[in-house]
């Protein structure tokens, strides 16, 4: 609230008008996320009904009899916990991956005075024009050479290299923002220069790092492109592909399955998203000013 | 070894130690930013900047396999893509995607950020639950939609039930709706991410371009025109561009609903590139559809740049 408004309220005391703005603004922002949620919803309300109740139309809006059932026979007779495996394994590797290289590289690159600086760092930020897509037939080639095609270090690589840019441009800006006198305590202290980066840089620029982190777990989680691609044996699927190929597949017969699959892949990026949801609302708004 | 440093450190700005590693007193270059840097550039020549070439070379080359034999083909590629009909649908139905996936969710984004930023208690809360479609699986996303709009789904028994058609509608099945179908989800999965960069912006307003404005006796729609909007204009610039950029990237939004289908109705330049790279296995003409899709990306952001007169981005 401005201090304008407030002061406005206080003076002229026209509460009712307030009231109604208040009520009209609570309203429409309701309207808003019950439109916003109706999917989710349905996605839920779908995985507890029974494959002869999801046949019904017009449909049940509340299961009737909520049942877990499609969740213990998805896991029991599909390759969904292999996959789910998949996905954490590749998510996890690629964000530890692309911190490791991302983080000492964005570190020189805010904090450091060199020749080559500037044309680096526009070298790691075009990365991020370029549609990744575009680089899948000789990224194909090439991986298939290195004998990384269809296996899940082949695309922990390439979204490491995906994500590179981004997460050396949003380290960058955390970097730079630090205090300037850090090192130089620290340099006079005759604490020499990698360790000042371990210990002291590293420390502080946690907040940066868990927010690169977060993203890059979620976009990995998330990719379906590459991993449709890249990966061709059933056993090293995605979540998201095999999500997709199982729709192909089964066709309707088992949506509730597949809904109660689709949940599952879509709560823990919830659950990341209810403990860190200001940190990621916060970098996903504030990336593209710095 | 860390004493050493350290001892060595200490006394080298006085006297110049020519065993310790970073002698900042010594004259030359100073190789530690590169040695912090290597790791990444390594990974960034070899996995991107070989292949971007390499896509590149290969575009004017026909390959039958993957990793076999080249022949100089010289534009042959670009005039195949060029002369294909397909590819003109294709482009034709992603500047509708485009118009959909970026002013729609522009529109409803603002018009939310707005509404959040009256400052009225509470609504921050809204912010987190309209982001929430943001994270959620593109897979996933199109799945659940497939599903609403399904013969039987939730649309179908919402209109039917209103009265408003008689037979439920075959959505995804239509070349008339496969598109805007698609769009429907893409608007979900949108409207919450350019709604946090917008609320930004308008936070970023500072309070006393309004106080000014209220004395200077600007009504509300006034002041959101002649002052809001113009200030806002570099957040609505960044929401237009990663727009276009995703727009033309965007791939498993339409694969996953409709895979472009029925015949070529909801084709977009990203699937339809997948189909030939690796459908048709076309690999040359693959890879200079994907220079054209570079270039198409790369203009029309620059041209975004442009014509909005900014070079806040």
């Amino acid at each position: 609230m401005s201090v304008a408004t407030r002061i406005r309220d206080v003076v002229s005391g026209d509460s009712d008008v307030r009231t109604v703005t208040r009520v009209g603004t609570i309203g429409a922002l309701t309207v808003a996320t019950i439109l916003v949620a109706i999917p989710l919803y349905w996605m839920v309300a779908t995985s507890l009904k029974t494959s002869v109740q999801i046949g019904v139309f017009p449909p049940y809006l509340v299961p009737p009899t909520p049942t877990i059932d499609p969740y213990v026979d998805a896991l029991q007779t599909g390759p969904w916990a292999q996959w789910f495996l998949n996905t954490v394994v590749i998510s996890g590797g690629s964000t530890l991956f692309v911190l490791a290289l991302a983080t000492p590289a964005a570190y020189v690159l805010g904090r450091r005075e060199f020749p080559a600086r500037k044309p680096i760092y526009v070298l790691f930020i075009g990365i991020l024009m370029i549609p990744a897509q575009i680089l899948l037939i000789p990224m194909y080639t090439l991986f298939s050479r290195l004998g990384l095609i269809n296996t899940r270090l082949g695309l922990i690589v390439a979204y490491s290299a995906f994500f590179l840019g981004f997460v050396v441009f949003l380290l960058h800006s955390f970097f730079t923002n630090l205090p300037d006198n850090v090192e130089d305590a620290a340099r006079i202290g005759g604490v020499p220069e990698w360790r000042t980066f371990l210990r002291v840089i590293l420390p502080m620029a946690k907040p940066g790092i868990a927010t690169a982190a977060i993203f890059v777990f979620v976009f990995t989680w998330n990719e379906f492109l590459f991993a449709l691609t890249f990966l061709q044996t059933q056993d090293l699927y995605t979540i998201s592909v095999g999500l997709q190929q199982f729709q192909g597949l089964r066709g309707t017969v088992v949506y509730n399955q597949l809904f109660a699959m689709s949940t599952l892949a879509t709560l823990p990026l919830m659950i990341a998203f209810a403990l860190f949801s200001e940190q990621f609302i916060k970098g996903m708004a504030g990336l593209n000013f710095k | 070894m860390s004493s050493r440093n350290t001892l060595s450190d200490r006394i080298g700005r006085y006297v110049p130690d020519r065993f310790s590693s970073d002698t900042a007193t010594e004259p030359g270059i100073d190789w530690t930013p590169y040695v912090y840097l290597l790791p990444a550039l390594v990974l960034y020549a070899v996995v991107l900047v070989y292949p971007f070439v390499d896509t590149f070379i290969l575009s004017f080359q026909r390959v039958t396999t993957l990793g076999g034999e080249r022949r100089w083909v010289g534009l042959q590629n670009y005039e195949a893509i060029l002369s294909d009909p397909i590819f003109w649908r294709a482009g034709f139905n992603t500047i509708i995607f485009s118009v959909g996936m970026v002013f729609v969710p522009l529109v409803l984004g603002l018009g939310l950020a707005v509404l959040i930023d009256t400052g009225v208690s509470g609504t921050s809360t809204f912010r987190s639950l309209i982001f929430v479609p943001v994270i959620v699986p593109l897979v996933v996303a199109g799945i659940v939609f497939g599903w609403l709009l399904g013969t039987n789904g939730l649309l179908n028994s919402f209109l039917v039930g209103a009265g408003i058609i008689e037979e439920p509608m075959r959505f995804l099945n239509s070349t008339t709706w496969s598109l805007p179908s698609v769009l429907l989800m893409v608007v979900w999965k949108r409207t919450g991410y350019y709604l946090v960069i917008l609320l930004a912006g308008l936070q970023g307003i500072p309070d006393n371009v309004y106080e000014a404005a209220k004395v200077a006796g600007k009504s509300r729609w006034e002041t959101f025109r002649h002052i809001t909007l113009p200030l806002l204009k570099p957040a609505i610039l960044v929401t237009v561009i990663i727009g276009i950029i995703d727009s033309v990237k965007a791939f498993a939004h339409v694969y996953v609903m409709t895979g472009g289908g029925p015949s070529h109705s909801s084709e977009i330049l990203a699937t339809y590139f997948y189909k030939v790279a690796f459908r048709f296995f076309q690999f040359g003409k693959g890879a200079a559809y994907g220079f054209i899709l570079f270039a198409i990306a790369l203009t029309l952001s620059l041209l975004v740049i442009r014509f909005s007169g900014g070079s806040e981005v």
